[in-house]
């Protein structure tokens, strides 16, 4: 993938003369707009024990960014991305020494997934292929339920909860009711929901188990598990009242595993994401 | 007349001060000695270079073996031909030359002049020490599984098909670049003797005195010093691995934002997104500081430093449990956002984050010196800015490096150097 990445190279690109559209995207069927930063902590066993390179292999790293994309009809979608200095920095010794390489700024997404990236000046640096996948479920989902945005994370009625759940049976998820306003929805292989889980990847051997407030029409939390049901990663929703004194995403922790290829050893991730500014639109004719 | 005479004197004085007694009457004799597992080609564009444009014949130029140890190696160079002999030694060929200077031979017994030694490493070579113990090895085994972290997550079974392909081809570039240079360093004996702290490093000629004109040439290379000396092992400029990683780095950093987006509007399945831009995360942060400073750490050319952080971390178990208390009725939004602040804590995470420091993306700055070698104390330590290991066998900046060294025009450079034009 990394080779294939750089074949797809697009050197021959006149970047004095092409500037960035400055936020220019056309509207979609879903517009999002938000700030979010993340903080990956990754956890090194045996820390008094480890050796400078799997500390370095565990080095924690933060970024923030300011997100704009559009979802269009077709599935397709356009994004601007631009680097901001996180709240949290860990970049204080970023580059010793210095690079000449100038640093990206911007990232623009077309709808054929063709990514352009900027300096802070808004000059071409190169281009690239940017493999994003179809939306066309999310576009598909608001279709279906116009009220229903930014579902995953997001204060939902009763009544886009319930078509919720109800598109998550028709698709073959599990639904199952926990008690107290608590309802569990079990998709993957086997357990229908192929549609959300794209088929023919890692992804389709994984089950996902999410739980649902639906009595405050919430996301609480969701968890992703192997064939052996071991858990692959967790994540959990952390909301905020905003002024509008409506309830927002905040945060989300995810936790994750993999396998050290060296030691063989189980190893966790965690990523705070904080989301700041979000606003969220659909624009159905 | 007398003034006649006096100009004469002081013009011979300038001419014999600058020329040096023994140069002024004849061509030198260069001797050139490539490094370990490398061949006469290290200096051959020098030899012409300098027998074209200085008064300096072509003298001897050879493709030496080099992996029998430093002594062995040293046993190898040719006899000096006379004081005014310049040694040019490139990386081992540096070290090579202490030791001809301090057990010569019977045959090496009529010293040279001078030595000029480039990307040297002086006080050992820490990369030898790592590729001993597998360091090296699982460097590269952890960099094939952090960058492919991302592809397999977002695009699996289709990834798989580019799994095989790309962790061969990935593998066969980290062997062939990256090992190329690696390769280098695993000929036996000399890399067991370059180690820092080997026994052949701590034999004594480090730390003895030389009284010789010296100098150091060392390269201080631009990062990412892994992916430009990689580039260059590769047979492409510099820049050209840097900028494709640099690509590869942004690329996967959108996926990950994209990932990230999708989980928002996705109403099931989130967590499959996220442990997507986990991925993609992973192999951005590999590519562009994982790879750079756990390749200065297995040069040496690192420092160990640490940064603490903070962030509020939600705990769930605790928030089910506060949530609990409100089984049988009904939570309002008031009450699960006291629950979720209760249960939200600061917690500090210290994180190793070693800061990188100069090299030529094989040997650090100070051994390229001799920094902890007392036999280099004399030595005229020049810079060659932007110039990696391997770059130094052809780099416009040496050509400026060896110019200001033959015309002593770089301040402390010894007159025995000075080498006229033609």
């Amino acid at each position: 993938m990394f080779l294939f990445l750089l074949a797809s190279c697009q050197k021959d690109v006149d970047v004095e003369n092409v500037k960035s559209k400055q936020s220019h995207i056309d509207p979609g069927i879903i517009n999002l707009e938000y700030e979010v930063e993340t903080l990956t902590v990754p956890s090194l066993q045996n820390a008094d024990d480890a050796n400078a390179q799997q500390k370095i292999q565990a080095m924690a790293f933060s970024e923030r960014n300011k997100i704009k994309m559009s979802a269009y009809a077709d599935g397709t979608s356009a994004w601007r991305i631009e680097k901001q200095k996180p709240k949290n920095d860990l970049s204080v010794q970023h580059e010793t020494p210095p690079s000449d390489l100038r640093e990206v700024k911007i990232t623009e997404v077309d709808r054929a997934g063709m990514g352009r990236f900027y300096d802070d000046k808004g000059a071409l640096l190169f281009t690239h292929k940017v493999p994003i996948a179809s939306l066309k479920d999310a576009v598909a989902n608001v279709f279906e339920n116009p009220n229903a945005i930014f579902t995953a994370m997001g204060v939902n009625t009763a009544e886009n909860v319930a078509k919720i759940l109800a598109r998550a049976k028709a698709q073959g998820s599990i639904v199952q009711d926990l008690g107290n306003g608590m309802t569990s929805v079990r998709t993957g292989k086997g357990k229908g929901g192929e549609s959300t889980l794209r088929q023919k990847d890692e992804a389709d051997n994984l089950t996902s188990v999410d739980i649902f407030n639906t009595a405050l029409g919430i996301m609480m939390g969701s968890t992703l598990y192997d064939e052996q049901e071991n858990i692959v990663c967790q994540v959990y929703y952390s909301y905020v009242y905003n002024e509008q004194n409506k309830l927002v995403p905040e945060a989300t922790f995810l936790q994750s595993w993999d396998i050290d290829p060296i030691t063989g050893e189980k190893r966790k991730t965690e990523t705070h994401t904080y989301f700041e500014n979000v606003t969220a639109t659909i624009n159905i004719n | 007349m007398k003034k006649i005479t006096l100009t004469i004197f002081i013009a011979l004085f300038i001419l014999l001060v600058n020329y040096g007694v023994s140069s002024a009457q004849t061509d030198r004799t260069p001797i050139y000695v490539h490094g370990l597992g490398d061949d006469r080609d290290q200096w051959a564009a020098w030899q012409t270079l300098f027998r074209t444009e200085r008064r300096m014949i072509e003298g001897s130029n050879g493709d030496y073996i080099s992996a029998g140890g430093v002594a062995d190696f040293a046993s190898r160079i040719p006899i000096p031909v006379n004081n005014n002999t310049i040694y040019f030694g490139h990386s081992t060929g540096g070290v090579v030359a202490r030791h001809i200077v301090q057990h010569p031979t019977p045959a090496q017994s009529n010293q040279f002049g001078g030595i000029i030694t480039a990307g040297a490493p002086m006080d050992g070579a820490r990369i030898s020490n790592n590729l001993a113990n597998n360091t090296a090895g699982n460097f590269v085994v952890n960099g094939v599984d952090k960058v492919l972290k991302g592809p397999i997550r977002e695009l699996g079974l289709a990834a798989g098909l580019l799994y095989e392909v790309a962790s061969h081809r990935f593998k066969d570039m980290a062997e062939r670049e990256v090992n190329t240079i690696l390769n280098a360093l695993m000929g036996g004996a000399t890399a067991t003797d370059l180690a820092e702290g080997s026994a052949y490093m701590n034999n004594g000629d480090r730390t003895a005195t030389s009284t010789l004109p010296k100098i150091h040439i060392y390269g201080n290379e631009s990062s990412p010093v892994l992916w430009r000396i990689a580039s260059v092992a590769a047979g492409w400029g510099d820049g050209e691995l840097a900028s494709a990683t640099q690509q590869a780095y942004e690329v996967c950093r959108t996926l990950k934002q994209a990932n990230i987006a999708k989980a928002f509007l996705n109403p099931f399945g989130a967590a499959l997104y996220r442990w997507r831009a986990d991925g993609w995360d992973t192999s951005a942060n590999w590519l562009k500081d994982g790879s750079e400073r756990g390749w200065n750490d297995l040069i040496g050319a690192s420092i160990p430093a640490s940064i603490t952080t903070s962030s509020q971390v939600l705990d769930y178990t605790g928030f089910g449990q506060c949530m609990s208390q409100y089984n049988g009725t009904q939570a309002t939004y008031a009450q699960y956002l006291q629950c979720q602040q209760q249960n939200t804590h600061t917690v500090f995470y210290t994180t190793y984050s070693p800061v990188n420091t100069l090299s030529d993306g094989f040997i650090k700055a100070p051994s390229q010196t001799g920094y902890h070698s007392p036999w280099s104390n004399n030595a005229t330590r020049i810079e060659a800015l932007g110039v990696n290991h391997l770059e130094m066998r052809e780099h416009a900046e040496m050509i400026r490096v060896y110019n200001g060294v033959f015309d002593r025009t770089i301040f402390g450079v010894d007159q025995f150097f000075f080498t006229p034009r033609r």
